[in-house]
């Protein structure tokens, strides 16, 4: 963000949600003002251009459709982003609004993470320029699928209703050491059977709970299951195992990740070598300098950290350098094709042996054939999991696994 | 396996570049500064020419200036690697001509497909 804080106009008639509105934007270090109309919010935009617009649709007098669809319609108000309020969550509205031009819309009563990640969102796009082609991808989304649109709502407020009463479960996938075939840890992975509907993918539900700003109560629900798990292992005839989790950067960026960790490990006593957590490539290229303190301070724990989907992006050595790393994933995509393309069986050996370079670990996922794994164990790879060896398992399942192997060494 | 000459003078840059390049089977020439890498090109003809833009001493625009007046290297293709996004800086490339350019840090995918690229194009049939 510019050194100057952002000014943001709200526009709302209700005065409560007007002072709502300003302290939560004002604690966040924006600067804010204020309009009790329609009319009142065109002549203070025109003396002084705001950096963003709140605008609540259903006003007296001149209404937020056509608030939007003025300023919208002038060049020289036209780049200003607009956020839409209402306390219509249908469909319909939200296209509507979108189609007056307005970039987001934000259903009433407005949450705090929720406000706060579409306004920085927001602020950035138009710093970096990237607001038309946003809100024309957006409308063209909105209006072509409203049917689709409707069942995202409904999908929505499952969700919202699964975090209320942790309708969620962990299940824990193996990773084998390539030379031995032993079972050396385990990945947690969040399972939801969403009702009448059953088992969802995580590829979809995550990205939404982060939109909604629901991923750092989850991650933390999750942090806590896992270690509570491997207290309980410890405990009993199976002994610790190490356990890594998938972190999102919003857990980083918004949470108090490192906080919860602690907290987390004192209380079921485990030590925190026992636990990984796994960033992408891609979160940790967003707000570096945070991320890399914050892993720092995790690593100084003692809690492990590893890159996931590691080989697509920019996966350059002086950025590994930067970052407190103890192993790389191979991105799956990688695997899958690795004994038939050349180009992704030559990308997994620099990823292994750039791993080794840093003396660190690599784990290759999405580990299916015999000839995949030869592959890797030829190239070095350290761990692999993948249904070769085990699908993720409900913790009674796992549980046999483990017991099993430790009668039958 | 076709060697490649990399001119680099970040040396983290140039280890990842040549593990990309060796594990797909090329063979890998190495410069930190554009008059060696002038040299080499001359004296190995390699196949294909990495070149950092931003050097100490010459830049990588004016060596590749350099290169595509000399009768000598002016056939070997230049990829220009830059931490450069803009437009100009693109047509900057373009201007000295470089053949393609890659925007730093470098993604695996899309070097080895300039280079495949690239490569095919400048196999030219004995005649």
């Amino acid at each position: 963000m510019a050194s100057q804080p952002a000014t943001l106009l709200i526009v709302d008639d209700e005065p409560q949600v007007r002072k709502l509105l300003e302290t939560l934007l004002q604690h966040e270090g924006y600067q804010t003002l204020s309009a009790s109309s329609g009319e009142e919010a065109l002549q203070l935009v025109a003396r002084q251009p705001p950096d963003l617009i709140l605008l609540d649709i259903m006003m007296p007098g001149m209404d937020g459709y056509e608030v939007a669809s003025q300023l919208k319609g002038d060049e020289t108000t036209a780049g200003i982003p607009i956020i839409m309020l209402s306390a219509l969550s249908e469909p319909s509205a939200r296209v509507s609004g979108l189609e007056t031009g307005a970039e987001e819309f934000i259903s009433k009563p407005v949450e705090r993470v929720e406000l706060w990640l579409r306004v920085r969102n927001l602020l950035r796009l138009k710093e970096r320029g990237d607001l038309a082609s946003h809100s024309r991808e957006l409308t063209q989304r909105q209006i072509g699928m409203s049917v689709h649109d409707l069942a995202h709502q409904s999908l929505e407020n499952d969700l919202r209703q699964a975090v209320a009463r942790n309708d969620f479960t962990v299940h824990y996938q193996p990773k084998v050491e390539v030379p031995s075939g032993r079972i050396c840890a385990l990945e947690a992975l969040l399972r939801w059977e969403r009702p009448e509907y059953g088992a969802v993918s995580p590829a979809v539900f995550i990205p939404i709970l982060e939109s909604l700003g629901l991923i750092v109560p989850v991650g933390r629900w999750v942090i806590e299951q896992v270690c509570q798990q491997i207290a309980e292992w410890q405990r009993g005839a199976i002994g610790p195992v190490e356990v890594s989790v998938n972190v999102s950067g919003h857990q980083l960026i918004e949470g108090d990740l490192i906080a919860d960790i602690a907290r987390t490990l004192a209380r079921t006593g485990v030590e925190p070598h026992w636990l990984e957590v796994e960033l992408t490539e891609g979160s940790l290229m967003e707000n570096t300098q945070h991320t890399i303190a914050s892993l720092q301070r995790l690593h100084a724990m003692g809690v492990k950290i590893s890159i996931d989907d590691f080989g697509t992006g920019y996966s350059s050595l002086a950025y590994l350098r930067r970052f407190p790393i103890d192993t790389l994933k191979i991105d799956i995509a990688f695997i899958r094709e690795v004994t038939s393309n050349p180009q992704d069986a030559a990308i997994t050996r620099t990823i292994i042996e750039l791993a080794h370079s840093l003396s660190l670990r690599v784990v290759a996922e999405g580990v299916e054939t015999q000839a995949q794994l030869a592959f890797l164990k030829e190239a070095g790879c350290d761990q692999i999991q993948g249904y070769l060896f085990s699908r993720p398992l409900p913790v009674e399942t796992l549980e046999r696994l483990l017991l099993e192997r430790l009668e039958s060494p | 396996m076709p060697h490649i000459l990399i001119v680099e003078d970040n040396e983290a840059n140039m280890r990842l570049a040549r593990l990309l390049l060796v594990n797909a089977g090329h063979t890998v020439l190495w410069a930190a500064d554009a008059e060696t890498g002038l040299t080499l090109a001359r004296e190995q003809q390699p196949a294909l020419i990495l070149m950092d833009i931003q050097l100490p001493g010459m830049d990588g625009l004016a060596a590749t200036a350099l290169l595509k007046r000399d009768p000598l290297t002016a056939h070997i293709p230049v990829i220009a690697l830059t931490a450069m996004a803009m437009k100009e800086d693109r047509e900057k490339t373009r201007l000295a001509g470089c053949d393609a350019y890659i925007i730093k840090p470098l993604r695996y995918k899309e070097l080895y497909q300039v280079i495949d690229t690239l490569l095919q194009q400048h196999i030219r049939p004995l005649t």
